[in-house]
């Protein structure tokens, strides 16, 4: 039996309110989506997420070692990020471990963001954002916030494996996915995931300095992303641009 | 064949998975910078079709006017200036390095004709069509 992921809290919370999720996957829209909010809102580190068989990667940061896998935030907002693609062994183990935190924090929405490949994306200005959810109240939120649903289609990565263990547990989880490219890193998604957020958080997140910095964020994520996209390939993350086998 | 076996069989073929990853990894791994040059290579995708090969290359920071792109029948070579340095402070033993430049040289997986080859730059996007020098023979199916 595979060890499952420990989440360690450095300020262990009673409860939590919303929980964010960006993982590196396409377009890195939900990372570089949820990095923004954890540095706008000036969110504290809170904890940390290790398992023997996530890459053996730590980070530094101003001289200090880090897990690439970390929580920041407060009771009312939780927000998980990696600066590390998340292989294709750990997603399992990391979903499970997440959403029975999740729950044990009585958390009333767990919202994944995450990107959806567009062909034409060079030729979309402003990306568009559509969701998914596990209930009739995550669906009612995404009507409210004016985010339509994604009616039909495939999803492959962290973000489904989360789906699907909010659905066995009854949790809310809703998943944003903007218009993205697929293998350049996309600020532009970012910012339009950041603003459906805003919308069903009641947040109020500015977008103006991530679109303004956007080139320099692509250059400085090109590595992460080829590492990402190469994971990628060994999720079937292709299924995804697949049309749907339906008939009748 | 049991749900017991099944699991297993997935397991295996899970780390088999892996392990290719990861040796792909080992293989292909190479910086995507120089900072003796400045140089820094960009991000690109290649789709081919029967008649034709799109070339597509992340340019951040690049002015279409700057571009210099040269196409041969089995390469691509691009230098783009950024239109401010990108630097990078205290990182690993390197310290300080500035880039200045995206450079990439690219080998095709077929030959094209570089006389019909057409380009486009959108949001940082260089787009190149490069039509394929030997297009596939049109046969009647019977």
């Amino acid at each position: 039996m595979l060890e499952e992921m420990k989440i360690t809290e450095s300020k262990p919370l009673p409860s939590v309110k919303h929980c964010l999720v960006g993982m590196p996957d396409t377009g890195l829209t939900g990372m570089i989506a949820v990095s923004h909010v954890v540095h706008s809102l000036n969110l504290s580190e809170i904890g940390h997420i290790e398992s023997d068989i996530l890459p053996p990667v730590i980070v530094i940061h101003e001289g200090s070692p880090k897990v690439p896998i970390r929580l920041f935030g407060d009771a009312q907002l939780v927000v998980l990020t990696s600066e590390t693609p998340i292989n294709t062994m750990a997603i399992g183990p990391l979903s499970r471990s997440l959403i029975n935190w999740a729950v044990a924090k009585k958390v009333e929405v767990l919202i994944s963001v995450s990107g959806i490949a567009v062909q034409n994306r060079v030729e979309i200005d402003t990306p568009q954002v559509f969701g998914v959810s596990t209930t009739k109240q995550g669906r009612e939120m995404l009507k409210e916030a004016e985010i339509p649903l994604l009616e039909e289609g495939f999803m492959v990565g962290p973000h489904a494996m989360i789906l699907r263990e909010s659905l066995s547990k009854g949790l809310t989880n809703i998943v944003l996915l903007a218009q993205s490219h697929s293998q350049y890193p996309d600020p532009g998604a970012a910012a339009s995931a950041i603003t459906a957020v805003n919308r069903l958080l009641k947040l109020s997140v500015d977008v103006k300095q991530l679109l303004d910095e956007a080139e320099e964020i692509r250059v400085r994520t090109r590595e992460l992303m080829q590492r990402t996209a190469r994971s990628m390939q060994g999720m079937a993350k292709g299924q995804e641009q697949e049309l749907p086998a339906m008939y009748g | 064949m049991s749900w017991r076996n099944r699991r297993l069989f997935r397991f295996f073929d899970e780390v088999q998975r892996e392990i290719e990853e990861t040796f792909e990894e080992l293989m292909s791994g190479h910086s995507m910078w120089d900072s003796s040059t400045g140089r820094l290579e960009p991000l690109t995708q290649v789709t081919e079709t029967l008649d034709k090969m799109v070339v597509t290359i992340d340019l951040p920071l690049v002015r279409k006017e700057d571009i210099r792109l040269t196409i041969e029948e089995n390469q691509i070579k691009l230098e783009a200036p950024l239109e401010r340095c990108v630097r990078y402070e205290h990182w690993g033993i390197q310290g300080d390095c500035e880039f200045k430049s995206f450079y990439k040289i690219l080998d095709l997986p077929a030959r094209v004709n570089p006389e019909e080859a057409t380009a486009k730059f959108r949001n940082g996007v260089l787009s190149i069509e490069l039509p394929k020098t030997v297009k596939g023979r049109k046969i009647t199916v019977e």
